[in-house]
């Protein structure tokens, strides 16, 4: 296991590097230009020059190649070694990292430091992402193990036409009418926000229902798949109730690809969902990446994406862990 | 022990998934008797009024702070921490305070204060863009505790606006804060502030020791819903009090109908304009602008799309301003005449049916004006020019209209209220990046009026150069105003005393009180 553990941190370090530099040159490519969006387009271009200075944005995106094209008249030319340092350090993507090891990786717009600003959004989506998960673990396993269990019966039939309206309902949709009915017409919950503890439920159930319509159809053939095994028959055959047998036996291998899902939609959940978070005016990271975007707001991009390549490693890697405990004949050697 | 881990977890589960319902049992109701919610659309980046980087910081920190002139509810400055200002010659103007003034710690507001505020924008270390509005100043300095005296660098007619344009901080917490003063708001406005959570809310209270009278309201929350429907709904639910300007018309012609909401307009100095690039080969001739300013309906797109919220516009000044011309060229909807236009311009009718003209409309996401670019579109086709309509995210569709990447654009010209406002579109010393003449409109007169404008010392002579102004670029049209967008307030039953201005700031919120629901009629 530690074996196992070690190997994956190595891997995630190159992975993580290239998306953060696929990221880093793409961000840089977008036409916009973050010192209009800070102090305007009408600011003095002086001004202007003096605070892409400060802010790095002058120098080159990742290679500075002026130390071989540039040479001055009559200057002697610097030593090999010293123009291949500049060709690396020189740039916006080595200042990042001089930044981040410095602990000075700050935002543009807001001047807060930008980890401190992603952990306090990152809580937000964490509490969100958790409550999505379990509302969808609640509805689709009991449900898609009933239909797997009652196969062809009206139960079965009703949860897999559930399942479908869900997939097929964008939570641009969702979220509003369940809005309507249960804020508007009930008034049992905010509309919106995060200022009280049931304006968590609204959300989190847009998510999670989403999700749940995914969960219901993989658990129901993935428990059909199982009950039709030998050793389902010789628990049967030993006078254990269904119960036990379903229970026990069934879903207990039933569960492995579910959770594969469950890792992986968990990990797109963590870094954000936009649409409902918008939506439902909710503080989390998927509101702070579109809103860094929109304002070029390179470090505090960086910061998220840099968060968010982490996050989903370590949601895979832990869901690999938890294979070997819902299943004993997984081993991670 | 995996069954037993399992067993335990699963009563766990179901008591965590009950927790949010439970939460629910404590139902949400509404918004407190004694706090105003008003939902905005985004969030603002920092109340301190030295940068009041975007549009609603600008606005809320307005109710902390207190400038020296303040626009009343009809556009016009007045009095606010100055009682009067006074200009004895080209170069200088002197304000003269009131002495009842407090700052929220209690301590007075005096001249002093005036100057370390204007001293610290003018810094080049704070690197703030409000530093560019002071730039005519040479020096600001307090002769006593109640009077500023501003010394220019050159004659600026319009300096007054400069005066209502900046909130007044204490100076010693200016000392003793620098950069961060944004932590630690202290001004003299109606409202204290209380805290602010980033892309949730900004809460206030009330100043008791206001010197402009009592408060309306014990808290104002302003509460950052970026959803459009989302707001809507929070109105309809009655968690939001309040939203102004940030409801499509057609939405908001249905709350119009709504038993528990009202629904206020007033007049807006918000111009919706269509822009040239007068670089284009055709666009360069003036009678094809004029054909295409002939062409759009506008009067149907205010009734139909726009739900009547808006007023057909000939200038970017607002009517009832000193400087609107009445006598610039207006555009009606002729779509002979723009035929007869193009054709006189050299682009006939094609037999084979090809258009006269094909033109690249460049537009942002904003669905408004996608639907309002579509309209353009068709009405243009029907006079023979095919626009190809370019929907880009805002950053890439500025930066690409900056660059003079278009034929055509549409936006809205916020806050027009000095016509001094001309010079920063239309002068030739403002080609992008110097300022916003982006169609690059070159007219020797026009700057040369521009110029005296700007230096005119009485306002007769202003309103000469301005009106001229107004009237050569209604011929040439190189940016086409369209109409006048109507601010409009939708707010609850309850609530009374908002009054929606022209700049549709938020001022009257110190007057805004909410009566009780059964004491309505």
């Amino acid at each position: 296991m530690k074996e196992y553990l070690l190997r994956r941190v190595l891997l995630s370090v190159p992975l993580l590097w290239v998306v953060f530099t696929a990221v880093f040159l793409l961000v840089h490519l977008i036409p916009g230009d973050p010192v209009d969006f800070m102090i305007g387009e009408n600011a003095a271009l002086e001004r202007k020059s003096e605070l892409r200075r400060t802010l790095h944005l002058e120098e080159p995106i990742i290679l500075n190649l002026r130390p071989w094209t540039e040479t001055q008249a009559g200057a002697e030319q610097p030593p090999l070694g010293e123009r291949l340092v500049a060709t690396f350090t020189e740039t916006q993507y080595a200042w990042f990292f001089r930044d981040l090891r410095a602990g000075t990786l700050r935002s543009l717009h807001s001047k807060k430091p930008v980890f401190s600003t992603l952990r306090v959004k990152f809580g937000y989506t964490l509490v969100l992402a958790a409550t999505a998960l379990l509302v969808a673990m609640l509805v689709a396993v009991p449900l898609g193990t009933l239909a797997a269990w009652r196969q062809y019966s009206w139960v079965d039939n009703c949860s897999m036409v559930a399942a479908l309206v869900g997939i097929s309902m964008p939570n641009f949709w969702l979220g509003p009418l369940l809005i309507l009915a249960f804020a508007i017409e009930l008034g049992w919950f905010p509309v919106s926000g995060a200022s009280h503890p049931s304006a968590l439920v609204l959300p989190a159930v847009t998510l999670g229902l989403g999700m749940s319509s995914i969960l219901t159809r993989i658990t129901r053939s993935s428990v059909l798949d199982t009950i039709h095994e030998d050793y389902i028959r010789t628990a049967r055959g030993k006078g254990l109730s269904e119960w036990t047998v379903l229970y026990r036996h069934a879903l207990r291998t039933a569960l492995i690809p579910v959770v594969t899902i469950l890792g992986l939609q968990f990990g797109a959940l963590l870094t954000g969902s936009i649409i409902t978070e918008e939506i439902f005016a909710w503080p989390g990271l998927g509101r702070e990446v579109i809103n860094s975007i929109r304002a070029r707001d390179f470090p505090m991009i960086q910061g998220c994406v840099l968060f968010i390549s982490v996050t989903y490693v370590a949601v895979n890697t832990a869901t690999d862990i938890l294979y070997t405990l819902i299943n004993p004949r997984v081993r991670l050697d | 022990m995996l069954r037993s881990s399992l067993a335990c977890a699963l009563p766990l589960l179901v008591a965590v998934a009950v927790l949010p319902v439970l939460a629910a049992c404590m139902s949400y109701q509404g918004t407190p008797d004694d706090e105003l919610v008003v939902a905005i659309g985004s969030k603002p980046t920092n109340l301190d009024p030295r940068f009041a980087p975007d549009a609603f910081s600008d606005k809320i920190a307005d109710l902390v702070f207190s400038s020296l002139l303040q626009r009343n509810e009809h556009g016009e400055l007045r009095g606010h921490l100055a009682t009067a200002v006074d200009q004895p010659d080209d170069h200088t103007w002197i304000a003269l305070l009131r002495r009842d003034a407090l700052f929220h710690d209690g301590s007075r507001v005096t001249a002093h204060d005036v100057v370390a505020t204007y001293q610290s924008i003018l810094d080049p270390k704070l690197g703030t863009i409000k530093r560019l509005f002071l730039e005519p100043i040479a020096s600001v300095s307090a002769p006593d505790p109640h009077t500023v005296v501003f010394s220019l660098k050159r004659p600026y007619a319009p300096f007054p606006e400069v005066l209502a344009g900046i909130g007044i901080a204490p100076a010693a917490a200016l000392a003793q804060h620098g950069m961060d003063f944004g932590d630690h708001l202290i001004g003299s406005g109606p409202f204290v502030f209380d805290s602010m959570v980033a892309d949730e809310y900004v809460l206030l209270r009330r100043n008791p020791r206001w010197f402009g009278g009592s408060v309306g309201m014990e808290k104002l929350r302003f509460r950052i819903v970026p959803d459009a429907t989302v707001r809507v709904l929070e109105l309809l639910h009655g968690s939001a009090d309040l939203s102004q300007n940030d409801i499509p018309p057609q939405v908001v012609e249905r709350l119009a109908r709504e038993q528990n909401l009202t629904v206020t307009t007033g007049k807006s100095s918000l111009v919706k304009y269509l822009a040239f690039n007068l670089e284009h080969k055709a666009l360069s001739d003036r009678r094809v602008r004029q054909a295409i300013a002939h062409a759009i309906h506008r009067e149907d797109i205010i009734k139909y799309k726009l739900r009547g919220y808006a007023t057909v516009a000939k200038s970017f000044m607002l009517p009832t301003s000193w400087a609107f011309s009445e006598t610039s060229s207006e555009y009606r909807y002729d779509p002979e005449r723009a035929h007869s236009l193009l054709d006189a311009a050299g682009y006939p009718e094609r037999s084979d049916g090809a258009p006269r003209l094909r033109l690249v409309y460049r537009t942002s996401m904003d669905q408004t004006a996608i639907d309002v670019a579509r309209i353009f579109q068709r009405q243009l086709a029907a006079v023979g020019i095919e626009v190809d309509l370019q929907t880009n995210e805002w950053g890439v569709f500025f930066a690409a209209i900056k660059q003079g990447e278009f034929d055509l654009y549409s936006l809205t010209a916020v806050g027009v209220s000095d016509p001094d406002w001309y010079r920063y579109v239309l002068h030739s010393a403002s080609f992008p990046p110097n300022g916003a003449n982006r169609p690059r409109y070159k007219n020797q007169r026009v700057d040369e009026l521009l110029d005296l404008g700007r230096q005119a010392a009485s306002r007769n002579e202003r309103r000469a150069a301005y009106r001229e102004v107004q009237e050569i670029t209604s011929r040439d049209i190189p940016i086409l105003p369209l109409w006048y967008q109507h601010t409009v307030a939708v707010a609850g039953l309850d609530v009374e005393g908002f009054i929606p201005t022209p700049l549709a700031d938020f001022n009257s919120l110190s007057r805004t009180r909410k009566v009780r629901t059964r004491d309505l009629p």
